[in-house]
């Protein structure tokens, strides 16, 4: 009875035992059981894209590669588990997680949580606001604070470092924040042909249906149809394939071999009919999609305020508002169907990104609030120091951008002229500080395909601002070459 | 292309695909019915039909098979993730749904053949 007890116990416990869960990495048939047919397939029509040239994500990349390490990085885990060699934690990495069960019921609100590279930072990026006509975000960024640069000056040397260390100790996590409010306005809801023309905004979900019928139905779809070709071979293997997509390779018994090896190849065939395809797109000029779309005409916005506390310097505001426009973009192209349809397929296939002018319109006032400091207090006792007493600052800042290609050609090339202007104004305790107006005009002179000859002429209301200049006017001759990478 | 599955159906079977979610750096994207075998026919689909409550829809015929394909077109060097149904009623029922994660502008879908 106690034997058949224990026996019933033990098989009971069995299921409660954890499993050794294996990763799936399809790379191999060896490692590759736990995966699903889908992983296999896509893993290999992915290794086709990376291994020819074009063009994909780089977190791709990363992602492919974390996964052929996974086996190694355990292994790397384990040896090391019985030695502190884990880092500390970064200011970032360690506010992430404290407030992580903060965080999560926000979860409905937050778009995103990152990490700066250097740890130092943490940006909480909100959902964006849409609405007809306009489009918001909010980013909060946490910093890790530190002493105020000018604070830290004015300590007596000798002694700063170690002051500076015992106040950032004392430093509480939110004693450096940033909210930024950025919005663009008046945008176009969605852009028909019917308003084409006066579409604004360069939010890809206004144009989304109106390129999809050219694509679909219109000068576009021979495109389209040669881009969603497949070859005869990758329709009669994956046809063999079918019934075995949503298992797992170790469903397959003694078969797995087999099934791995078809996967494999129907992977294999996919990826490069999808090579094709985006060979296809890309004689097409289907990239210049998205810089017709960048250069719709778009009014934005940022708002942003610096809260600081006391030892870590005087809050900051600022006010941007900038206008931009390229000179070639998806309203030049305004008409009816079929119109618009075949003067946008012409024009994909013509169109040179580095050839586009832009105009740009851009108005900013920056304010940082008066800061004074007398003493450290205990954080310094004995050390001398000097009081900081910094007066309240306000800039503004104007400028414009204006650049066309001329009808005057050169070597087959068009020339171009471009005009910017730049006026920035500075008060200090009510003092004028600063009042700097710079224009250039430049004129380029393109020699062949990749190399173009600028020419500037520069004006500036003060000579210190034409760098090194002694006069009030330069001029200044350059050469650009353009490198065979950048040409694509 | 990249392909995510397919099923068995016969001829008269209606299909309806519908894009339930696109996130990331989208241009645009439309669909197609293709079928291969002596057939040749094809009924494009765009994406403010794609995202309806209805899909795209169309009736398969008695080709040897056919590929129901999405071309989405993202910004250059971006990546997206779209969440597809393919529903299948008549004379054979079916469901797929998936979320395909791409890494470029390259065609993905199912496979249908008729028997």
């Amino acid at each position: 009875m106690r034997l058949k007890r224990f026996f019933i116990v033990f098989v009971t416990m069995l299921p409660a035992l954890p499993s050794l869960a294996q990763d799936c990495n399809p790379a191999s048939l060896a490692t590759a059981g736990p995966c699903t047919i889908q992983e296999i397939v896509t893993h290999f029509h992915n290794q086709v894209l990376r291994d020819s040239d074009v063009d994909i994500a780089e977190i791709e990349k990363a992602s492919d590669e974390a996964v052929a390490t996974t086996i190694d990085k355990a292994e790397e885990e384990v040896k090391d588990a019985n030695r502190a060699t884990t880092p500390p934690e970064s200011f970032a990495a360690r506010l992430h997680n404290s407030y992580e069960d903060f965080l999560n019921p926000l979860a409905f609100a937050i778009n995103k949580i990152e990490e700066s590279d250097d740890g130092q930072a943490l940006t909480v990026r909100f959902n964006p606001w849409r609405s007809p006509g306009l489009e918001a975000g909010l980013t909060a960024t946490i910093a890790r604070p530190t002493l105020f640069s000018e604070v830290q000056k004015n300590i007596a040397e000798e002694k700063r470092a170690e002051v500076t260390k015992k106040v950032e100790d004392a430093l509480g996590d939110f004693e450096d924040i940033t909210l930024a409010f950025s919005y663009s306005l008046f945008e176009t809801k969605e852009c028909t042909l019917a308003n084409l023309g006066h579409c604004r905004g360069r939010n890809p979900k206004i144009y989304r249906d109106l390129l999809s019928d050219v694509l679909a139905n219109g000068a576009l779809k021979d495109v389209f149809l040669m881009a969603t070709e497949t070859s005869a071979d990758f329709d009669t293997e994956n046809a063999k394939l079918l019934p075995f997509y949503d298992t797992r390779l170790s469903a397959a018994g003694t078969r797995q071999e087999e099934v791995y090896n078809l996967a494999k190849n129907v992977g294999t065939l996919g990826g490069t009919d999808s090579v094709t395809s985006l060979k296809v797109l890309n004689d097409a000029g289907i990239d210049n999609l998205a810089t017709l779309i960048d250069n719709q005409p778009q009014l934005a916005g940022t708002l942003t305020y610096h809260h600081r506390e006391d030892f870590t310097g005087p809050p900051e505001m600022s006010a941007t508002l900038e206008y931009q426009r390229g000179l070639h973009n998806l309203n030049s192209l305004k008409g009816d169907q079929p119109t618009f349809s075949s003067l946008l397929a012409t024009d994909l296939k013509k169109f040179s990104m580095a050839r586009a002018g832009k105009v740009v319109l851009a108005l900013s006032y920056k304010r940082v609030e008066p800061y004074g400091l007398a003493t450290l207090g205990d954080f310094a006792t004995d050390v001398p120091f000097t009081a900081v007493d910094i007066k309240a600052t306000n800039e503004f800042k104007l400028k414009a951008q204006y650049g066309w290609e001329t009808a005057m050609k050169l070597t087959g090339e068009r020339t171009r002229l471009d005009f910017s202007a730049d006026f920035a104004r500075r008060n200090e305790g009510g003092k004028r500080t600063l009042n700097r107006f710079v224009t250039t005009a430049t004129f380029t002179l393109p020699y062949g395909n990749n190399m173009s000859v600028p020419i500037s002429l520069k004006y500036a209301n003060r000579p210190e601002d034409l760098q090194q200049e002694r006069k009030r006017l330069s001029v200044h001759f350059g050469l650009s070459y353009r490198l065979p990478s950048e040409m694509n | 292309m990249l392909p995510i599955g397919g099923f068995e159906a016969k001829p008269g079977t209606k299909i309806q695909v519908q894009v339930l979610d696109a996130k990331g750096d989208f241009i645009t994207f439309a669909g197609a019915l293709k079928s291969y075998g002596p057939d040749g026919n094809v009924t494009t689909w765009t994406s403010s039909q794609l995202t309806a409550g209805s899909g795209g829809t169309a009736t398969l015929g008695d080709a040897q098979g056919y590929k129901v394909i999405i071309l989405p077109i993202l910004k250059k060097k971006s990546q997206g993730e779209m969440r597809v149904r393919l529903t299948a009623s008549g004379p054979t029922s079916a469901t797929e749904d998936d979320v395909v994660e791409l890494i470029a502008s390259t065609p993905f879908g199912w496979q249908i053949i008729i028997g």
